[in-house]
Parts: C-alpha cells; sequence; structure tokens
C-alpha cells in the first residue's frame, strides 16, 4: 500500500485520540466526554449485572447457526446496494482521489481505516449478546469478526455491482432495480407462505430453508464460532472466519472496477446525510421545503422571544413531512388505546399516560425545528438583542407546542373512549405542557452542550446511537424526578384538607417552576456554545 | 496558451465530453497549457469548470476524448499523470485529526517527495503558516484551511496545477500572497489552470484565457486576442463586459465557440 495511505490511517487513529484529549482540557469537553463515560459504564454495569444474575436465556447452537449467517448476508447486502461501503469522506475524496495511488490501495485503505469503527461496533453488540452465547471468547470473536466480515462484504457487493452496471446495457440497468425488488418481494412472500403461524416464524423457516442456507454458507463460520462451546472448536472456526475475508479482499482485488464514479456519487450522498443528521433531524424533517407558504399568525405571549417562535412555525408549516412518522405512530397508538379501551378502561388509561410521556421523549428528535435546525445560525442568534432565556424559550416552543397538541389528541382519544374519566382528562392536560417543555429543552441543552461531529463512515452511527440512548436516559430520569416532586406536591397539599383541584394545581406550579432552570439551563448552553468549534466557518 | 503545439503541452484536453445520468455537462472541450502558462477557465455557475478540472485530474473517467497530463494519459495511465499534477478544490476540506505539518507529511509520503521537511518549512513560510504547524484543521480558519491545501499541493513540485475557485475565502494578503505563489511556479515551467466565475478578480494574473458555457468553449486567447475579438464593444469595454457578453448570449452561440 502507498506510504502516504499507511501514514493516513495510523494517524488518523493517533490524531482522535489527540482530539479527545484536546478536548477533554475544556470544561464543555470534560463535562460531555464524562457523561458519555459515565453512560458506557452504567450499560456495561447493566449487562455484566444482568450476566451475574443469569437472566436471559441462553441461544441454541443450531438457532444460531441458521439466523446469523442470512442477518450477517443481509447486513452486507443492504450495505452493499446502499454503496455505502464506498464512503470517502470529503477531506479523502479531495486528497486521495487525485493522488497518484491505484483504486486497489484505495479499497484497502477504505477498509483498514474503517476497521477500528467496525471492531468497536462490534465490541458494543458484543456487550448486548456474549452472555446468552456458550463461550465468551467465541462468542467476542465471533460478534467482532462477523462485523468485519459484513462490511468487507458490503464492499465487495459494491465493488462488484458497480462492476456489473458498468457491463450491463443502459436498458437493463434501467430494468435491474426492478428486478431486485422483485426478488426481495419474492423472497417475503416465500417467508410468509412457509409453514407456520405469523410472519415470525414464516421468516425462521426461511432462514433454515435450503436456499438460504446454502446462500449464506459463507457467512457460516461467524455463526458456528459464536455457537463454539470449545477453546479448539473457536480456534478453527476463527482461523475460517479470517481466511473468509482475507479470499473477499482478494477477490476484490481481482476485479478492479472503477469505482470512482459511484464512490463520489454515495460520499456526496451519504455526507449530505450525515451533515443532516449533525442537526439532529431524520431524512424526512431534512428533505428540501415544500411549496406550501403558510404564514403562522404573530403570537400575542412569549414577549421579545415571539418572533423567533413563529420562525420555527413557519418552517414546520414548510417541511410538514417531518411530523409524519410521529404522527403515523401517535395514530396508531391512539387506534391500540381504542381497543384497549374497550376490554379493560383502566389499562387503557395507563396506555394514555404512558403515550403522552413516550411521544415527546422518544420522537422530540424527529421534529428538529429548534436550536438543532438552527445549528448554523447561531452566530445569528446571538446577534439579536434576546437575552439567552428569551432565545432559549424562543427556540424550544414550536416543538414543545407540536408535541403538546400530538398528547392532547391522545387523551382527547383517551377520553372518548371511556379510558380516561373527564377529571383525570383534565389532570393530563395540565401536567402535559410542562412535561413537554422539559422534554424539548433537555434535548436542546444537550444538542448545544454535545454538538454531532461527522467524521469517518460509522463512526457517526455510534455517536449517534451512544448520544440518542443518553438523551433518552437523562429525559427519563429528569421526567421522573419532575413527577415525582409533582406527586409530592400534591400530596402535601392534600394532607392540608384542601381539595383535589388544589392539590393538582399545587403539583402544576411545581412543574411549571422546574421548567424556568431547564429553560434558563438551555441559555446558558446557548450562550456558552464554541461557535469556533461546533460549527467552524 | 497553445494549441497548435501539443508535444509541449503540459495539459492536454482533446474533444473531452462528460455525460452525467444523461445530461451533457462538458461538450467536446479542446485546449492545452503549456509550461508557464497561468490559464483561466472562466465561466458562469455550471459552465463544467469543475468537471472539467477534476477530469484533468482523474477525479472523473471522461465519458468520451482524451486528457494527457505531461504526456501521460489520465486514463490510460492515471498513477503516472497524478504524480505530476494537483488539484485545489474550492472548498479546502482537511483531515481534522491531523495538524498543518501532519498534512504536509502525508502528502510528502504519497506522492514519495524525498526531503521534504526543508521544502515543507519554505512552503508554510511562503504561505504565511509557520506559527501554525502544530495546528490541527479544524482550529484553522477557512483561508488557512485553503493555504494549507495549497501547500500540500505544491510540496511535490507538480507540472501541472490545477485550482478551482482558488480566491474563494481568501483575504486580499491572502489573495495576494497566492498569486505571488503561483506565478513564481509558472515561472518555473508549471502549467497553472484555475477556474473562476469572475474574470476581473483572475485577470491580472492569467497569460491566457478560455471561456466556457454549458460546457462549450466560447473563448481561447490572450487578454490581448479577446479584446481583438470583440473590439466591436467599443475600446472602453472592460474584460468583466466582455465576459458578460460572451456568457450570456451577446454573441450568437452558433458563432462564439472555438472552431
Amino acid at each position: 500500500m502507498n506510504p502516504g495511505l499507511l501514514f493516513l490511517a495510523r494517524r488518523g487513529l493517533q490524531g482522535r485520540g489527540r482530539q479527545l484529549r484536546r478536548r477533554v482540557r475544556t470544561a464543555k469537553g470534560a463535562l460531555s466526554l464524562g457523561a458519555a463515560a459515565l453512560f458506557f459504564l452504567l450499560v456495561v454495569a447493566s449487562q455484566l449485572f444482568a450476566w451475574a444474575q443469569g437472566a436471559g436465556t441462553a441461544f441454541a447452537p443450531d438457532d444460531l447457526r441458521a439466523t446469523v449467517p442470512p442477518l450477517l448476508l443481509l447486513l452486507a447486502l443492504l450495505g452493499g446496494i446502499s454503496g455505502r461501503a464506498l464512503y470517502f469522506t470529503p477531506a479523502e475524496v479531495d486528497f486521495l482521489f487525485a493522488a497518484p495511488v491505484e483504486r486497489r490501495e484505495l479499497l484497502v485503505y477504505n477498509l483498514v481505516s474503517r476497521l477500528a469503527i467496525q471492531l468497536l461496533s462490534g465490541l458494543w453488540a458484543a456487550l448486548f449478546v456474549v452472555r446468552h452465547l456458550p463461550s465468551v471468547a467465541g462468542g467476542v470473536a465471533g460478534v467482532l469478526l462477523g462485523f468485519v466480515f459484513a462490511y468487507v462484504t458490503a464492499q465487495l457487493a459494491a465493488v462488484a455491482g458497480t462492476a456489473l452496471l458498468g457491463w450491463l446495457p443502459p436498458a437493463a440497468r434501467r430494468v435491474l432495480p426492478w428486478a431486485l425488488v422483485a426478488a426481495g418481494v419474492a423472497l417475503l412472500g416465500v417467508a410468509a407462505g412457509a409453514p407456520g403461524a405469523g410472519p415470525g416464524v414464516g421468516l425462521g423457516a426461511l432462514a433454515r430453508s435450503a436456499p438460504v442456507r446454502a446462500l449464506s454458507l459463507v457467512a457460516r463460520p461467524y455463526a458456528e464460532l459464536m455457537a463454539a462451546g470449545s477453546v479448539a472448536a473457536g480456534v478453527g472456526w476463527a482461523a475460517v472466519s479470517l481466511g473468509v475475508i482475507a479470499a473477499e479482499v482478494r477477490l476484490m482485488m481481482l476485479f478492479d472496477a472503477a469505482y470512482a464514479e459511484r464512490s463520489l456519487v454515495v460520499s456526496r450522498r451519504t455526507h449530505q446525510r450525515l451533515e443532516r443528521l449533525r442537526t439532529g433531524g431524520t431524512a424526512l424533517s431534512a428533505a428540501a421545503p415544500s411549496r406550501l407558504r403558510i404564514r403562522p399568525p404573530p403570537l400575542p405571549f412569549l414577549g421579545p422571544a415571539a418572533p423567533l417562535a413563529r420562525r420555527q412555525l413557519a418552517e414546520l408549516a414548510r417541511n410538514p413531512r417531518a411530523v409524519l412518522v410521529p404522527l403515523g405512530l401517535a395514530g396508531l397508538w391512539m387506534a391500540g388505546i381504542a381497543a384497549a379501551a374497550r376490554d379493560d378502561a383502566g389499562v387503557a388509561g395507563v396506555l394514555v399516560a404512558a403515550v403522552c410521556v413516550v411521544l415527546p421523549v422518544m420522537f422530540s428528535p424527529h421534529i428538529p425545528f429548534d436550536f438543532r435546525r438552527d445549528l448554523d445560525r447561531v452566530a445569528f442568534l446571538r446577534s439579536l438583542p434576546l437575552s439567552p432565556l428569551a432565545v432559549a424559550a424562543g427556540e424550544v416552543f414550536t416543538v414543545a407546542l407540536v408535541f403538546v397538541l400530538f398528547d392532547y389528541a391522545t387523551i382527547g382519544v383517551g377520553a372518548a373512549t371511556g379510558a380516561l374519566t373527564p377529571g383525570w382528562a383534565a389532570a393530563l392536560a395540565l401536567g402535559v405542557p410542562p412535561l413537554v417543555w422539559a422534554v424539548v429543552s433537555l434535548d436542546n441543552a444537550m444538542f448545544l452542550l454535545m454538538p454531532y461531529r461527522v467524521g469517518a463512515a460509522g463512526e457517526e452511527n455510534v455517536q449517534f446511537f451512544g448520544k440518542a440512548m443518553l438523551g433518552m436516559l437523562v429525559k427519563m430520569a429528569v421526567l421522573a424526578v419532575l413527577s415525582g416532586v409533582g406527586l409530592l406536591a400534591m400530596w402535601g397539599v392534600s394532607l392540608t384538607g384542601l381539595p383535589l383541584a388544589a392539590g393538582l394545581a399545587g403539583a402544576w406550579l411545581v412543574l411549571a417552576a422546574g421548567c424556568v432552570p431547564l429553560t434558563w439551563l438551555v441559555g446558558r448552553a446557548f450562550a456558552g456554545f464554541d461557535l469556533a468549534t461546533d460549527t467552524p466557518a | 496558451m497553445s494549441p497548435a503545439e501539443p508535444r509541449e503541452a503540459v495539459i492536454a484536453v482533446d474533444r473531452f465530453s462528460k455525460r452525467y445520468d444523461g445530461r451533457l455537462a462538458v461538450d467536446a472541450l479542446s485546449f492545452s497549457v503549456g509550461p508557464g502558462e497561468i490559464v483561466g477557465l472562466v465561466g458562469p455557475n455550471g459552465a463544467g469548470k469543475t468537471t472539467t478540472l477534476r477530469a484533468i485530474a482523474g477525479v472523473h473517467p471522461p465519458t468520451s476524448g482524451q486528457i494527457r497530463v505531461a504526456g501521460h494519459d489520465v486514463v490510460a495511465e492515471p498513477v503516472q499523470a497524478k504524480r505530476r499534477l494537483a488539484i485545489i478544490p474550492d472548498e479546502p476540506h482537511l483531515f481534522n485529526s491531523l495538524t498543518v505539518w501532519e498534512h504536509l507529511e502525508f502528502a510528502a509520503r504519497v506522492y514519495r517527495v524525498e526531503g521534504w521537511e526543508a521544502a515543507a518549512g519554505a512552503l508554510l513560510q511562503e504561505l504565511e503558516l509557520a506559527d501554525r504547524r502544530g495546528s490541527l484543521a479544524d482550529e484553522l480558519s477557512r483561508g488557512m484551511r485553503q493555504k494549507v491545501a495549497v501547500a500540500c499541493a505544491l510540496l511535490h513540485d507538480p507540472a501541472a496545477l490545477l485550482l478551482d475557485e482558488p480566491l474563494t475565502g481568501l483575504d486580499p494578503r491572502g489573495i495576494r500572497t497566492l498569486y505571488a505563489t503561483l506565478r513564481r511556479r509558472a515561472e518555473q515551467g508549471a502549467a497553472v489552470l484555475l477556474s473562476s466565475h469572475l474574470l476581473g478578480q483572475i485577470e491580472g494574473l492569467c497569460t491566457g484565457f478560455l471561456i466556457v458555457r454549458e460546457g462549450r468553449l466560447l473563448f481561447r486567447g490572450t487578454r490581448e486576442e479577446m479584446r481583438e475579438r470583440y473590439a466591436s464593444l467599443g475600446g472602453g469595454a472592460s474584460l468583466e463586459d466582455i465576459f458578460f457578453h460572451v456568457t450570456e448570449g451577446g454573441e450568437p452561440a452558433a458563432l462564439a465557440p472555438v472552431p
């Protein structure tokens, strides 16, 4: 391999360590890294605890042999079709595509430089599954090598696909995606038609069918390694697993397809997606604005923050697709509540309360019409003659309003179907705004304190997943504390002999008061946001 | 610019066309750039400037036509051709985890430059980056990142230097430094091809011009030849006026393209 590529792969890894060390020297960097480490330790501890308790069932070796190979191949195939394994960062495109290096060398560089992130991803996955496997060593090695196999196979599939497309006449190229879709549908049809009840059993039968077993034979060594009960068997299968990866790399070198153009397209598209993810949204929330030109009315409240909130409302009105996923799921849950209310009103009532909490906690990141969408406008927001608290309130308002409306619709369904008594519906409706505001404030504060950074392929997945999990944990913890304090306040008021309404009012006051420091926290995070580091010009 | 002397040309583009998904981005472009020449490739957005530069750099394979750099076909002998060229993109993307000095070390290793440290030190001095050699890329301003990209590109002393909108993000001092660097390289025998959508910004630097619109070459020649050809616009017409006249369809397309 070209010495420059070797240098880059090696120094890139060391450089990331150096970036971390530099970041930890700042209070904010230390705080975010500390929080990430704490979260990681919590997850590790929970898994170790579950292991010590013997929780969870052991996977049967035959099940592993049946399900792991097709799963790995499916992962690889998806990676290959999306072309993700041919992704190069913009810096790599600029420096390496015009450099005097063979395209084979570039592929090897891609594999080597992404190896660490594949191994880290594998290690993370192994943490959750290894206690269900016969041996720790075999399990960890199997999962790690399985991740590497999936990436190498995806790259091989992408390169082979590029070569194939190059040979095919244009008409066949146009038909190919439809042929693949038809093959996928046919496979699903076979799964649905397999003996047994339900799609799960059907897919299980498909995985055990002779054609799928034959097709996924190449991934079988990884399943065998995971299922290995002895060191001797494990070593043998590990050698075979490594051999498969080496053979795939060799095959890829033999192909020597001209993948540069496909790689450029994939890299540009992937980079755009990563940039969108940087703002915390999804593909739907970051899609091109619709032609709708709805002008929300001026807001008579929020004082100086009203124009900011109105602007975000206008952006949301012009990007209505952002609410599709939460709206769809809310609709499904409401139908579930209505069905449950026919059998047991009490259970349905609990469901309504749960949905009111889960909706904003889970889906607030899907509707980032707040600081997350304004990441590149922080400098402009700072220049406005507004206090950080006012800017925070203006930015948080729109997303909070959306989820309050979602929750009110859920409560409405609950009340209409008898799942909630009018009193409980009113109490829940009262509690929803401060709870939702708290959730959205926390999302914004965490985003401003720990903005996403886009790095090499795969790196961001770990980062986004980790931060999403951490965010969920923090939101649930804060909501639990706020709700607990609210209930305590209600109980305290009831001890004085005042009516329930007074208790509810007391609880609401406590919840609303809890939102003030959270909004202040968002304002502080906004004021302390480091423009030079987080949104470099 | 010497279209009639392809043997001497460092960059020789012969009937180069590029098609993306059926859309013709560049249409049978032919020109050459000789040693010591600084040629401005000018045209409005979407004229095919970046595609042309990237094709010369071997990033985009031509749909048809031939491109040679220092005598090497960029498709048949990509490594040999790329060893003799350097491209500086419009948006300077650097490796965030590497320092300025490490970028130069990386470039030296990729292009297998022996004893690169002295040349790298001199380049950092020349581009006023000497005090930032230990800075990580994400600690630099846009202009500084642009200069790092220039330093990396010049380290292996390329015969052909391609710059895509090189002035974007540079302050006046940075522009003057870059101009001086490019002139020096041209005097040492490099062929320089730089793109811009603003003729006025590069007219003082370039020895020749290529004006393109919608992938087609509309004018090729020196400043004097341009004035002579568009004398009908009046003696007071600036190069900028001529540029707008040509690129905004002031001249019938059937007459405008260079034979």
